[in-house]
């Protein structure tokens, strides 16, 4: 190996409420092969069994592989608040960020710093891939991240990295947004200051969908109303917009189910079937808080959305171009 | 610990009332601590009732706050007078038409690192943009102008070299940005430019509206070449400006190929807009303007030209 200099890097990650799907994660994070001196491992834990035992046995385990470790309580406030906490932790020069309920490849963080290879980039996303796993998980699609970066232009906070300066300057995430969106805000920001951000092919989380329909739902529906909380915090988003396009999927998507019956893959009507119940408790997440949710004038931010594709005409256009020429 | 500066910002209005209440709501909303700075406004003899809004926001500003009244005699002018009346160690511009982010001064100020930076300068973002003018009409790019100027809109500089220099040139009604960057170049001092710090503002909304300006700036860089008698020859920019003007018009069948073509057509259509008329305002104003003050006649190196036949050469290229 030729002498490379490694930048030092913090993970952080928040955890509530799931000791038993959080163990696998901190071993993953633990068994990187980015050099060991080189990283350390923020945890924000918020769950009701938090004891300082417990604490003692993270730290023991981490010193058995010589990793720096911080473990830190925080009240349950928010996932925004406790990563701002973490970030106000870390000490390294690069931030990434995972959750608790994933799993991360070995060469995961050495993937996610490498994307760093220029001044302006600001912020690297990876790839999301799905766990293997027991009940409906397994019907449901991945996260496209790529698309993502590209064409929304913001990295979802699974597999997550920002330079820690830029995170200063801007002040952290907003810990106005509860539960979800906190990561396509904080990606707007950064790109206002003219960074722009990349995807890493390479650095691999992996990732598990909520396996009970319930939670699935209820998931759906709040990263609904983070959505409309979004659009109440840049007006130019175009909200009404999205409702519209939203409804226009659930539309296609419930006309063309009949279609699917004929089919002989069973999976394929589970598949189409969990997707028209998720697309509407997305869509009623994001009416319900396009009445409700308010969000404090003074912070309101009235920029331009250049490089947010979607909601843009030509995109559109093209996108449905194509969809017609398939069939 | 690093102790914090006093900071005064600097905001010259004009009969734009309804802008500059949203421009001192996010002036009040700053994340600097409040007994650390002050909001000086200069009203330039407004005639909308400017005065009544001012006396009403003086009462709910959380911080200090300074008005001050002249006839109308141009934004340098209102700029000067703000400068005199501030007591800040670094003095932050803004315009009434411009909104600030409420980290503005903490991270403008936090660049001011080393006794050579002299003046720092921000990133300006269209304020709510509509019509296709204030989307594609705009050249606000405060990134490339660093090097050589800062735009007023959003701009700090220290207040100790301001008073050396002795502030904005009155005989300026606009460009005057670019003569103090000059001035402040000359005595040594460093521009920076930071992508943190960042005011919205609201763009020209209407052609015509973008098309004065132009024709303004065109005629104030003739007043400005007629102060530096060595540098901003009219004639080379006149020949400058035309090359490019030519080389928009023959690149622009190009962008059909391009894969947003609409946005690429639309950015140079507005280029080459922009460019004939501030060509038009150059050669008007070298008829009739003249530069009443104190003529510069120092030759500065930093101003290296580049030579026509380089600018041909990459205008080539480009084709």
């Amino acid at each position: 190996m030729n002498i490379r200099q490694y930048r030092y890097v913090s993970v952080i990650v928040c955890t509530y409420n799931r000791r038993k799907i959080f163990d696998e994660c901190f071993e993953s994070l633990l068994n990187q092969s980015y050099p060991k001196d080189k990283y350390e491992i923020v945890i924000i834990d918020s769950s009701d069994d938090f004891t300082d035992e417990l604490v003692k046995s993270y730290q023991e385990k981490a010193k058995k592989y010589g990793i720096r470790l911080k473990y830190l309580y925080q009240e349950p406030k928010g996932l925004a608040a406790a990563r701002n906490f973490g970030i106000e932790n870390a000490k390294g020069e690069i931030i990434c960020f995972t959750d608790d309920d994933c799993v991360a490849d070995r060469f995961w963080v050495e993937k996610l710093v490498e994307g760093f290879d220029n001044e302006r980039v600001g912020g690297v996303g990876g790839k999301i891939l799905i766990y293997n796993q027991e009940g409906l998980g397994r019907y449901l699609p991945s996260v496209d991240q790529y698309s993502l970066i590209n064409d929304w232009s913001f990295i979802s906070g699974a597999n997550m990295a920002y330079r820690r300066d830029i995170l200063e300057y801007i002040g952290g995430f907003d810990p106005l947004f509860k539960f979800g969106a906190d990561d396509a805000d904080i990606a707007i920001r950064v790109r206002l200051g003219g960074y722009t951000l990349k995807y890493s092919e390479e650095a691999v989380i992996y990732f598990r969908h909520r396996s009970n329909l319930r939670e699935l739902i209820r998931q759906q529906y709040g990263y609904g109303i983070g959505f409309s909380r979004l659009g109440k915090k840049y007006p130019n988003l175009q909200i009404r917009k999205a409702i519209f396009l939203l409804l226009i999927k659930l539309i296609w998507n419930i006309a063309t189910f009949p279609g699917c019956l004929m089919k002989k893959d069973k999976k394929q009507i589970v598949r189409r079937a969990i997707n028209i119940i998720l697309v509407s408790s997305y869509l009623i997440g994001v009416i319900s808080g396009y009445v409700s949710v308010k969000y404090p004038e003074e912070k309101i931010i009235p920029c331009d959305f250049k490089f947010f594709k979607p909601l843009a005409e030509d995109f559109l256009r093209e996108k449905i171009k194509n969809k017609f020429r398939l069939k | 610990m690093v102790e914090v500066r006093f900071v005064s910002v600097v905001v010259p209005t004009y009969n734009r009332k309804e802008m500059l209440m949203e421009c001192l709501k996010s002036l009040f909303n700053q994340t600097y601590p409040k007994d650390k700075y002050e909001i000086i406004v200069v009203n330039d003899g407004s005639t909308d009732g400017t005065e009544e809004v001012l006396k009403e926001y003086a009462k709910k500003a959380p911080c200090i706050f300074k008005c001050f009244s002249q006839e109308n005699k141009g934004p340098s002018a209102a700029r000067n007078l703000g400068i005199e009346n501030a007591r800040g160690e670094i003095i932050c511009f803004t315009d009434d038409d411009c909104i600030a982010d409420e980290r503005w001064i903490e991270n403008l100020v936090k660049e001011f690192t080393n006794e050579r930076v002299g003046g720092v300068g921000g990133e300006i973002v269209a304020y709510n943009p509509k019509t296709l003018t204030e989307k594609y009409g705009n050249r606000f790019n405060q990134r490339e102008r660093a090097k050589e100027y800062l735009l007023t809109g959003n701009a700090a500089y220290r207040k100790d070299v301001l008073d050396a220099i002795g502030g904005f040139d009155e005989n300026l009604r606009s460009l005057e940005d670019v003569d103090l960057g000059i001035r402040v170049k000359a005595r040594g001092y460093e521009l920076r430019y930071t992508p943190h710090a960042i005011v919205f503002h609201k763009h020209y909304d209407t052609l015509q509206w973008l098309m004065r300006r132009q024709y303004f700036l065109g005629k104030m860089f003739v007043r400005l070449s007629r102060k530096y008698i060595h540098h901003f020859s009219v004639k080379y920019y006149l020949i400058k400006w035309l090359i490019s003007l030519l080389g928009t018009t023959a690149t622009l069948p190009a962008c059909i190929f391009k894969q947003n073509r609409k946005e690429h057509i639309l950015y140079e259509f507005f280029s080459i807009i922009i460019i004939s008329s501030a060509i038009a305002g150059l050669i008007v104003g070298s008829m009739t303007e003249r530069y009443p003050g104190k003529k510069v006649s120092e030759k500065l190196d930093f101003l290296e030209n580049e030579s026509i036949i380089q600018i041909v050469k990459r205008a080539l290229r480009r084709i």
